[in-house]
């Protein structure tokens, strides 16, 4: 009872108080809680965007450089290849070679002023260097100091490790930035940068004036701090709650750093474009997508075309729409002008410069995707995805541009050029390649299919197809040293295993005849199967498999005989690292991309030597390189206009024509080419008609590095059709190393008659 | 390293005309089929002019070696070998660097490999092997050692 009196007594308080008193109370509670509110707001906008401008100011995404080219005396370079070179890495003609990045020609040599760049052992300044050409070779190279015995070009980039959400940038510090694209910037976007809070209502309501008067948006009200803030979230839809947070965030950041920093990091930050997937941005990387320069290297004109972009990278693309972007461009120099940033004659000179922009958007800054995904699987385990993308790693890798850009650009002809003929859907083809240079296992180009610089499926990485005809190499290999030579009589005859468990298997050849008896060379140069299956049963199966497994350190998936004939699924990539084996002269060599990964100062962080094994003796990788030069001679790849150049190569096909194949080296490079469809559907093309094709186009681009054999084997001659010992002078000869020859059999009528002159005109050296 | 790269870098820069290290035209064996002639240039010439620029860089590696820097040494040879790969003399240095950095699997195989390309030269098949035998004595194979070095070093290099 006394309870309920109480409470009575209060509630009769409560109702006493006046009621404004009672509001009052409440308007303070509720302002404290705003305020606190707004401030805890204000402390998560400040911790968010100073972590993000911090975060972002100094995520340098690595940056990938091919190799570079190397100079000197004797090098197979004529003026017009080094001319092509430097105008790939952008450098430009000018007669007095004045700034670094620059050359002029001089009769039938070159000047150059090369760019300094910071190698990976050493950095090397800038410096002017004359090279004159004899006989399509680099004649001598002259410097400062004399003659130069080796010297390098700067290598291209040819990316970097942007974040998954697809930008790019070079980052610049504010030394690297040209006064005039500073000051260019603020006269253009933000007139009171440098007096500004971060925010402007002044400049709001100068754009509003001009917008209303010229009828349509011409000026945007944002200062360029607001412009950074907005380009942090990639958010643009119109609210006013995010036009609130984007001015309070300006504010804080104009607050905590100073306007050179902000300035900096706008500069490194700006959208200016599409690449694909590949969002542009900052300036430094703008200047390399637009014009193959540096952002140093830039002409007035040029940074007037970047700063007419920023206002709309897609409105204003200068190669949709030059005419658009040509007149803004005017009208900013006008700008420049009036404000002083420069003087009459650059602004004379300028205005009549045309928009410039690199005909093919893509070669500013050569970007190899395909290549880029191996370069990301060697590095994969050793570095995270963040310290890639943020840590402004230098990477040194093999791919040499010229290679790639010649085997890329044959394979798209090609293709083009076969589905024509055959009347095939346009762009039902799809193919891939992979080069390498033969003693190394450098990867020189890497195609993953026919569109080049389109990210996409990987063929040459990921595409795992039957390999058909180009695993008998190795079944041949493991008859030669099981003891056979090239002349062994083999048996070309229906043949049908019976295995224990499972379907009985009848093998047929490829016009579906037999041959009977022949020698073991023209079993594999004619890629005859049933007499491969019948020499890898007698050999093993077995040993076989382990062979192939010492070649490209797996296992094969097919434990069955079709594994003879190729039923067994490699990528490209793959095949180049088994008939890498034979091309290095008997080493596996597993390709590789990257040579050494340095930090941002140039520091080595991890090198990546050559890696080789011995896998095969030297005298049997000479014998089977013979017999795979002869393959392509007489043999399956005869249709190649290098057939006989002094390339070995075999082609494959995979069951009904699905999968076309060529696998092939010379002196200096070992490549693999395969054509085929996604759906794994038939091509109708065998790997004569489909992948030698594209090889004979690649190396139609670079030539052919005859095969030398190194050695003192003794060669015989013997006839190709039957193996039997002839005279060199006879039809059909092949000559191959045999290490007993009494066990010939004599062909009549071309046999040894004259033996022993024949011998005696070898020991003097000549050769038939 | 410093050992064997200083009468190479004496020899290499001093001398470009120097019987040529790779296997020369002579070395070169008949292809195994009648080639069709190619525009090929006498490589005789350019063979020893590009020895003359791979000399600048066996001398860095040898600079590099003395200040055990082994992983520069290491890769200044192996821009050598990518401008000359077949030169057996390059890949015996490379193994020499491995050598002195350690890495006997890859010395071993380095070594091979100028075995490999050696081919009949005998000056370049003697110094393989005993660079060969050096590896083997830092593996404590000393018999093997000692029996390449038996056979190698009365050879005339």
């Amino acid at each position: 009872m006394a309870k309920r009196k109480k409470r009575r007594s209060k509630s009769k308080q409560t109702a006493n108080t006046p009621w404004w008193r009672r509001l009052i109370k409440i308007g303070c509670y509720t302002g404290l809680l705003a305020s606190l509110g707004i401030l805890g707001y204000m402390v998560y906008l400040d911790r968010t965007i100073t972590n993000t401008f911090e975060g972002r100011r100094w995520s340098i995404p690595a940056q990938v450089f091919a190799q570079p080219l190397e100079l000197h005396a004797g090098a197979r370079l004529d003026r017009h290849d080094l001319q092509t070179e430097l105008e790939r890495l952008g450098y430009v003609q000018d007669a007095n070679i004045a700034t670094p990045g620059s050359f002029k020609r001089l009769g039938n040599a070159l000047q150059i002023h090369l760019r300094a760049f910071r190698f990976m052992e050493r950095a090397r300044d800038a410096q002017r260097i004359t090279v004159s050409f004899r006989n399509g070779h680099i004649g001598a190279i002259e410097g400062h100091h004399g003659d130069v015995a080796l010297i390098r070009l700067d290598p291209a980039t040819i990316g970097s490790f942007f974040p998954s959400h697809g930008e790019d940038r070079i980052i610049l510090t504010p030394k690297e930035v040209p006064q005039l694209l500073a000051e260019g910037l603020k006269a253009v976007e933000d007139r009171n940068f440098d007096r500004h809070v971060g925010f402007s209502p002044r400049g709001i309501a100068r754009a509003f004036i001009v917008n209303l008067r010229a009828g349509e948006r011409q000026q945007g009200g944002s200062t360029l701090t607001q412009q950074l803030v907005k380009s942090y979230y990639l958010d643009n839809r119109r609210t006013i709650e995010r036009k609130l947070k984007e001015v309070a965030m300006a504010v804080i950041l104009d607050a905590r750093f100073s306007k050179e920093d902000v300035l900096t990091a706008y500069i490194n930050e700006i959208f200016l474009g599409q690449n694909g997937s590949r969002a542009i941005h900052g300036f430094g990387l703008g200047a390399q997508f637009y014009f193959n320069k540096r952002l140093i290297e830039l002409d007035v004109d040029e940074i007037a075309t970047l700063l007419s972009i920023i206002r709309g990278p897609s409105y204003y693309n200068p190669f949709r729409h030059p005419a658009r972007t040509l007149e803004r461009r005017n009208r900013i120099l006008a700008i420049l002008h009036r404000d002083g940033l420069i003087d009459q004659s650059q602004y004379v000179s300028s205005r009549s410069a045309p928009i410039g922009v690199v005909a093919n958007p893509s070669s500013g800054g050569a970007y190899y995707p395909a290549f880029m995904d191996q370069v990301r699987a060697e590095l994969k385990g050793q570095y995270d995805a963040d310290a890639l993308s943020s840590q402004g790693l230098r990477i040194f890798t093999t791919i040499k541009p010229r290679t790639q850009e010649s085997v890329q650009g044959a394979i798209s002809l090609t293709l083009n050029q076969m589905e024509k003929e055959r009347r095939m859907q346009p762009g039902i083809l799809q193919a891939a390649a992979v080069v390498a240079d033969s003693q190394t296992g450098e990867i020189h180009a890497l195609v993953g299919g026919r569109k080049g610089r389109v990210d996409g499926f990987n063929r040459a990485l990921n595409a795992q197809r039957p390999v058909g005809s180009l695993i008998k190499p190795v079944v041949y290999l493991t008859a030669i040293e099981s003891g056979m030579h090239l002349a062994s009589p083999v048996t070309d005859e229906p043949i049908t295993l019976r295995p224990k468990f499972g379907e009985s298997w009848s093998p047929k050849n490829f016009d579906g005849e037999y041959r009977g008896e022949l020698p073991l060379i023209r079993a594999l140069a004619e890629s005859l199967n049933l007499a491969t299956v019948r020499v890898g049963m007698e050999v093993g199966l077995d040993l076989i498999q382990q062979r192939f497994a010492n070649l490209v350190g797996h296992k094969p998936a097919n434990p069955y005989p079709s594994f003879l004939l190729g039923a067994e699924s490699l990528a490209p990539i793959k095949v180049l690292e088994l008939y890498g084996n034979f091309a290095s002269g008997g080493f596996r060599t597993p390709p590789k991309a990257v040579i050494a990964v340095l930090d941002e100062t140039g520091r080595p962080i991890t090198h990546h030597p050559f890696t080789l094994q011995q896998t095969i003796e030297p005298h049997h990788t000479a014998t089977l390189n013979r017999a795979l030069e002869i393959t392509m001679a007489k043999g399956t790849g005869r249709s190649s206009p290098y057939a006989k150049h002094g390339v070995a190569g075999k082609t494959g096909t995979s069951n009904d024509n699905r999968d076309s194949w060529f696998a092939g080296f010379d002196n200096s490079r070992v490549s693999v080419v395969w054509v085929g469809r996604d759906n794994n559907e038939v091509t109708g093309l065998t790997g004569a008609s489909g992948a030698l094709r594209l090889w004979n186009a690649m190396t139609s681009a670079e030539g052919v590095d005859p095969l030398v054999y190194i050695g003192d084997t003794e060669l015989i001659e013997v006839e190709f059709a039957s193996g039997l010992r002839a005279q060199a002078s006879c039809a059909d000869v092949v000559r191959v190393p045999i290490a007993d020859a009494s066990s010939l059999r004599v062909k009549p009528g071309c046999g040894l008659a004259d033996g022993m002159g024949n011998r005696i005109r070898r020991w003097f050296g000549g050769r038939d | 390293m410093i050992r064997r790269l200083t009468p190479l870098v004496v020899l290499l820069s001093a001398c470009t005309s120097m019987p040529a290290t790779p296997p020369t035209v002579e070395d070169r064996q008949p292809p195994p089929i009648e080639r069709d002639p190619v525009a090929v240039a006498d490589s005789r010439d350019e063979v020893d002019r590009s020895t003359a620029a791979t000399a600048t860089l066996l001398a860095a590696a040898h600079d590099a070696a003395e200040l055990s820097d082994h992983d520069s040494a290491i890769a200044y040879l192996e821009r050598a070998v990518r401008i000359e790969p077949r030169n057996a003399e390059l890949w015996i240095a490379l193994s020499d660097a491995h050598l002195a950095a350690a890495n006997l699997a890859a010395a071993t195989q380095h070594a091979r490999k100028a075995i490999a390309l050696a081919g009949a030269d005998e000056r370049l098949v003697r110094q393989a092997w005993l660079q060969l035998a050096d590896i083997r004595e830092a593996q404590g194979n000393l018999s093997e050692a000692r029996a390449i070095r038996r056979r190698y070093q009365s050879m005339r290099g």
